[in-house]
């Protein structure tokens, strides 16, 4: 069912102080859409989870969120941050980390027997049931990514957030973290915020590009001349034109964005 | 050793027993809260809130003795005087622009100066050091009663808020987003904070106080990775620390509070030491 909006911006707008980040911003993302969020760093892609999850306020402009405002929403949106600036000796488990996927404003008490169960069959679905009981320092990059989404999936959202969860991974495992969020589950809206175009996930069906402005394009019609505008002409791009094989057997062309860098 | 005992069941001596049972209920709440203070690296922040408690008593002294307010023990004032510094440095902390450490600077020394003053024009003999490093002599029954009232409201408080504490003070972005309000939890530790210092302010004092909160704690983290087992251990050592203490100051005839800290003290260079060799 893709009638009911999962997310809907109209005129919204939004800078920290003077600065402008999101000028007149209107798309909407249907509910079990699969988008991906992309555009330069500092284009406004992190402000507009943000906006999405209530953790920002937007100067002008309306949002809803599943028809609500985003604050009354927000136990229906699993968020993977993009940073966790976490303290290494911060003594919490693997397990622990996903249980506070549980925790809202009404969590009183102790953990009970359920949410347990939730948070190791979470873990066991992004592969990390064996890291239960290890302590969170103590994972690779990749294995605190899926640990995080876990956290992020073990409260039953409606929708799911990612903000760059490539940014940390070595490049090595990049392709095990695609294999996860290919296999996220499809009932709910899927919605990743990446710079790095060539870690867009096969099954993406749209792609909003994010630069002060929102436009959103199916994935088929990405061209290499939509990414030249949306990220600068200082930019080097490389059209693959390799076909992704999607979960559902439809392929789709992406295109590889390199910001400048030497291969 | 024997005589240590003796006089704790002696009925007609009951400073020695009301200071060992005040350590060892207020052992509880300080390892409870102290573990969060720790784990958040607050240390310096419960500090300030415990030097700031000297205002406090030194106002409520004043005003029993100038004014007639029989009704306000120091307990009272150091009680008021802890919990307005937490909730101030609290809402500075949470204001952007805002300099933290200036606040915590200013409850400090604010708090230490007001009471000396007050403690100055205060007429008779009012010795600063007793609430400075603690005065077992200093110790009634009804603190006893009154520490119990204050181990179980902060245990029972966190027994009840601790997942949303320790969600909000391990990420508090990802909170937020679950509808966590980060201030309000973090003023709640900051609360709580200054009631578990006023527990111990009579036995320890106002200085010493911070070292039976964030010693054991420190200690227990360098041995255990769940937080769960950091909290126990942390009450398990402070139990030991109050023990051990008194039965030293006792045996060597030195002052209580310091005493207990020195003990603290060793059992965390101990555990220093154990760290480097391996």
């Amino acid at each position: 069912m893709k009638s009911q909006p999962a997310v809907c911006f109209q005129g919204v707008s939004f800078g920290y102080g003077s600065e402008a980040v999101l000028t007149d911003v209107d798309f909407d993302i249907l509910a079990s859409d699969n988008v991906c969020v992309v555009g330069p760093n500092g284009g406004g892609k992190t402000t507009l989870l943000k906006l999405m999850l209530g953790l920002l306020k937007p100067d002008s402009g309306h949002i809803r969120v599943f028809g609500q405002q985003p604050e009354k929403m927000q136990g229906a949106l699993g968020y993977v941050p993009q940073h966790m600036h976490f303290d290494p000796v911060f003594p919490v488990r693997a397990l622990d980390v996903v249980l506070m996927g549980r925790v809202g404003r009404g969590s009183f008490g102790f953990a009970t027997r359920e949410d347990r169960k939730l948070a190791e069959a979470a873990l066991d679905q992004v592969g990390q049931a064996a890291q239960a009981q290890a302590q969170f320092s103590e994972l690779s990059g990749g294995q605190r990514q899926a640990v995080l989404i876990a956290r992020a999936l073990v409260g039953a959202p409606r929708a799911i957030l990612l903000d760059e969860p490539d940014a940390h991974i070595d490049p090595g495992r990049r392709d095990k973290l695609k294999q996860l969020l290919d296999f996220l589950p499809t009932d709910i809206t899927r919605i990743l915020v990446s710079h790095n175009m060539d870690f867009v996930v096969s099954s993406v069906e749209k792609v909003i590009c994010v630069h002060r402005h929102v436009h959103v394009h199916p994935t088929s019609e990405l061209t290499a001349e939509r990414i030249r505008n949306l990220f600068g002409s200082d930019l080097r791009l490389v059209r693959h034109d390799r076909d992704h094989p999607s979960a559902a057997g439809h392929h789709h062309p992406l295109v590889d964005v390199d910001q400048g860098g030497p291969h | 050793m024997g005589g240590f005992f003796e006089l704790l069941t002696d009925p007609d001596v009951s400073f020695l027993r009301n200071a060992l049972l005040l350590g060892l209920v207020g052992s509880i709440p300080l390892g409870v809260v102290g573990s969060f203070v720790v784990v958040r690296r607050i240390s310096y922040l419960a500090a300030a809130v415990a030097h700031s408690a000297l205002g406090g008593i030194g106002l409520s002294l004043f005003a029993r003795t100038e004014l007639g307010w029989d009704w306000l023990p120091p307990f009272g004032g150091a009680l008021i005087f802890t919990v307005a510094s937490a909730l101030l440095i609290g809402v500075i902390a949470g204001q952007k622009g805002q300099r933290e450490d200036a606040a915590i600077g200013t409850v400090w020394v604010g708090g230490m100066a007001i009471g000396i003053i007050a403690i100055a024009k205060t007429a008779g003999y009012n010795d600063p050091m007793a609430y400075l490093f603690g005065d077992i002599l200093l110790l009634r029954q009804s603190d006893l009663w009154v520490a119990g009232g204050f181990a179980a409201l902060v245990v029972g408080l966190l027994v009840i808020w601790h997942r949303q504490l320790f969600s909000v003070l391990f990420d508090p972005e990802f909170a937020a987003a679950r509808g966590l309000r980060n201030d309000p939890v973090y003023l709640l530790l900051l609360v709580l904070t200054a009631l578990t210092v006023v527990t111990l302010v009579s036995l320890v004092g106002v200085v010493l106080v911070v070292a039976l909160l964030t010693l054991p704690p420190a200690i227990a983290l360098a041995r255990f990775k769940r937080f769960g087992w950091v909290i126990l251990a942390a009450v398990g050592i402070n139990l030991l620390c109050v023990s051990l203490g008194l039965w030293l100051s006792y045996v060597l005839d030195l002052p209580a509070g310091p005493s207990i800290i020195l003990v603290a003290i060793a059992f965390y260079g101990v555990t220093l030491c154990r760290r480097k060799a391996s």
